[in-house]
């Protein structure tokens, strides 16, 4: 998919763990398992804004646009 | 749209116009055979060929049914004997008696079709019995699968589809079944004042069915493809 999802990059950033992100933003450690690893059809938008607000960033910072 | 859907909703649409035209339209495919002066058909008794009765030493009958093969066909009344029919009376009631699924019976000593016929028909209904069997263990799985919860998975898709398939393909067997014993009997068979016809006597509920369960697979596909999305989405 040409979406990249650079969570693991901000979270690497901000120094946070996984589990910390999971419970400020309200999902599991699976579905954050999902979203850093790619394999995440869609995010909500409130998904989005939690993350956003948790990790102190823009969507822009998370989400990136690489041709194949 | 999924291109097999599409394959399958065509061919469901052109079976039902096809069974509906056939039905409405050509009601038999017969062959017609023109009579000769001796031909005759009675009401007699049965001869001994076919059945034997014999006294027992307390006065009883006992009735010694000999070996016989027989044939299912569908018949109609020769060309040139459309004016002529069967009547029963009975009372004040004259009812015309119609004949058109009958059973031929010749005894196993007379019987001068050869083996072909039997073995044939055997042979059919074993690949038939199979094809049944294999349906009712789908059926089976399919069921164990929907009580376990997984409805939109690719499996159960597949199980309906094949389900669906093998349907088809029962209906499709009988009627070349069908179609071929007749033919053959057709050509060595003469019966008096009837000719054998085909007449497409399978159940269209097997075409039908099994056409509808490959597009609801189809339509099953589709919703595992939305599940799918759905729980990938965070």
């Amino acid at each position: 998919m040409s979406i990249i999802v650079n969570v693991d990059v901000m979270m690497a950033k901000r120094k946070m763990s996984s589990q910390e992100l999971a419970e400020k933003i309200g999902i599991t450690q699976a579905n954050l398992s999902i979203l850093k690893t790619g394999k995440a059809k869609a995010v909500r938008f409130s998904t989005l804004e939690a993350i956003c607000k948790a990790l102190d960033c823009q969507p822009g910072d998370i989400l990136e646009y690489r041709e194949d | 749209m999924n291109k097999k859907l599409k394959i399958y909703s065509t061919l469901f649409v052109a079976a039902i116009i096809v069974l509906v035209t056939v039905n409405a339209v050509f009601v038999n495919f017969q062959s017609h055979s023109y009579c000769s002066e001796d031909e005759k058909l009675e009401f007699a008794e049965v001869p001994a060929e076919y059945v034997t009765c014999d006294t027992l030493a307390d006065g009883s009958i006992a009735k010694n049914y000999k070996g016989e093969v027989s044939f299912e066909v569908y018949v109609t009344p020769k060309r040139g004997h459309e004016e002529r029919a069967l009547f029963s009376t009975s009372g004040n009631q004259i009812f015309k008696v119609d004949m058109q699924r009958v059973k031929l019976v010749v005894p196993a000593s007379k019987n001068k079709l050869g083996n072909f016929p039997v073995i044939f028909a055997i042979a059919s209904a074993a690949v038939m019995l199979f094809v049944g069997v294999w349906i009712f263990c789908l059926i089976f799985k399919l069921i164990s699968r929907v009580r376990k919860g997984e409805i939109f998975v690719a499996q159960v898709a597949r199980y309906i589809e094949m389900t669906g398939f093998l349907l088809t393909a029962l209906y499709i067997l009988q009627l070349i079944v069908s179609y071929i014993l007749t033919q053959y009997l057709v050509r060595n068979i003469q019966l008096a004042c009837y000719d054998i016809v085909f007449k497409n006597d399978c159940n269209s509920m097997y075409l039908i069915t099994g056409l509808a369960l490959m597009i609801i697979s189809q339509i099953i596909l589709m919703g595992k493809d939305l599940k799918d999305e759905q729980d990938l989405t965070i």
